[in-house]
């Protein structure tokens, strides 16, 4: 991966940040979750130095071996969203599929930061309930993934939230018949989304 | 892969499912599911913000 690589990722993130309605950045910036690094590197070492730089314990190396499969990270402590750019995940893809995967990423990680943050212990505790109502293919993805299931709700707002805003490139903002009213409802109260 | 210390990662295995179910629920609604693709202007427009 090229310099010129490198910084078209990093454009294309801050192309999937400006497509983030005003209200949900504002929200995230609140939170201090409005920044964000793009590199490439593994991001187990990466966020490892990150954290030690910040006056915070580092990562063991299990901890960063388990990283291996990771395109991106938000890491709480930091407030900080780092991608790796040349992730394995991402090799071979055109232009126009690379800044498809990148940009969903993005609405992913900072949905699952709006997510941690907002989300009521009610919220986090109906997450196997929740998982239940999701379409198909994306209970299949969060199950699939190997998540706690204090983790559903979490990865519902960030999965279903990614799929939003992929679905507002074509000016379409109301709730999808797909998808279920509660989880939308629930979208809607932790992301700010409006239709 | 879910929350390593207080960190979340994302697999890029999952965002290629997640497109992958994305584009089902899009073709479901009768809409095309290709990727609408950030114009020149956006891109020029981000970078000349960034610089």
């Amino acid at each position: 991966m090229t310099e010129a690589d490198l910084r078209r990722a990093d454009t294309t993130v801050r192309l999937a940040w400006g497509q983030v309605p005003a209200a949900h950045s504002e929200l995230l910036k609140e939170i201090g979750a409005s920044q964000w690094q793009v590199v490439n590197e593994p991001l187990g070492p990466v966020v490892d130095a990150l954290l030690r730089s910040g006056g915070h314990p580092g990562l063991s190396r299990a901890a960063q071996a388990a990283m291996v499969d990771a395109v991106a990270v938000w890491i709480v402590q930091l407030r900080l969203m780092v991608l790796d750019a040349g992730h394995e995940s991402l090799e071979g893809l055109d232009d126009r599929s690379y800044d498809e995967s990148v940009a969903t990423t993005a609405w992913h990680e900072w949905a699952h930061a709006l997510s941690i943050e907002l989300c009521s212990r009610e919220d986090v505790a109906a997450g196997p309930r929740l998982l239940e109502l999701a379409p198909e293919g994306i209970r299949e993805v969060i199950r699939g993934a190997g998540y706690h299931p204090k983790q559903y709700t979490h990865e519902l707002v960030a999965n279903v939230y990614a799929l939003l805003m992929y679905r507002r490139r074509r000016n379409l903002s109301e709730r999808p018949e797909w998808l279920n009213e509660e989880i939308y409802e629930l979208v809607m109260r932790v992301t700010g989304w409006t239709a | 892969m879910d929350s390593i210390g207080l960190c979340h990662a994302v697999k890029g295995k999952t965002i290629a499912q997640l497109l992958a179910v994305g584009h089902e629920l899009l073709s479901s609604e009768g809409i095309d599911p290709a990727w609408v693709p950030f114009t020149e202007a956006e891109r020029a427009e981000a970078e000349s913000r960034s610089a």
